[in-house]
């Protein structure tokens, strides 16, 4: 997942509000409110700790027809053949995705390993000086 | 073996939003997807995909659907198999 992508999903789930089906009976118009006030607010309705629905301004509905019209539109006009290709490169794309998510986890791993090197050999330094520092003080007591 | 199932994203546009595909289309694929991946053979244009497809009977409808299985993607450390529903395409009686 490249550096985009991670900020378009964490704002999305920043705009995510959670409520199970009791505490939403309850809180129903207020939420309706919050939603006019910020269209692009959700509720996830959860149900036994499940999501089951969402809840949402008819202004963000109405964007995300529109959204899934277009894809749908453009889908229409290719052929079968071009729609399957279509397809198979999504596939292909979600591959090198997953690996550079994986590439990225590894930078970070490494990044976190040479930290900690860094903070060992530096300790293993301080001691060294430390020792070498006695035995200076040893040899002028001597 | 544990074969993860996946939709193409338009796909899944049309069974859970537009409601072209009927989702008992998608219980039906579910429940054989062990069997579809064991079905799948090399895809000649495609190194590294295994791809097949298969007829399915849903409320009097019929649908041929392709399957594809990048081997790249497979997960080695929990066996997981990946399979994606491609494309579905309606046949018509006189396709039959």
């Amino acid at each position: 997942m490249n550096t985009s992508v991670m900020d378009v999903t964490s704002a999305l789930e920043e705009q995510l509000e959670y409520s199970n089906v009791t505490d939403l009976r309850q809180d129903f118009l207020p939420a309706i409110e919050r939603i006019q006030k910020n269209p692009a607010l959700r509720v996830l309705v959860l149900k036994h700790g499940h999501p089951q629905a969402i809840l949402m301004s008819s202004q963000t509905y109405d964007l995300f027809k529109k959204l899934v019209n277009a894809i749908l539109t453009a889908t229409d006009k290719m052929s079968r053949e071009q729609r399957i290709d279509a397809a198979f490169n999504r596939l292909t794309n979600e591959r090198s995705t997953s690996l550079d998510s994986a590439m990225a986890a590894a930078a970070t791993a490494s990044a976190i390993q040479k930290r900690a090197a860094r903070t060992i050999i530096g300790d293993i330094q301080n001691n060294l000086q430390e020792l070498d520092n006695a035995l200076q003080g040893e040899e002028v007591a001597g | 073996m544990a074969v993860e199932l996946t939709y193409d994203l338009v796909l899944e546009l049309r069974f859970l939003f537009t409601g072209q595909y009927p989702i008992a289309l998608m219980e039906q694929i579910g429940k054989q997807k062990n069997e579809v991946y064991s079905g799948l053979s090399q895809d000649i244009r495609r190194p590294g995909m295994l791809s097949g497809s298969r007829e399915f009977s849903v409320a009097g409808r019929n649908f041929l659907v392709l399957f594809a299985s990048d081997q790249r993607q497979i997960d080695q450390v929990s066996d997981k198999r990946p399979l994606r529903v491609i494309d579905i395409h309606e046949l018509k009686v006189s396709e039959k």
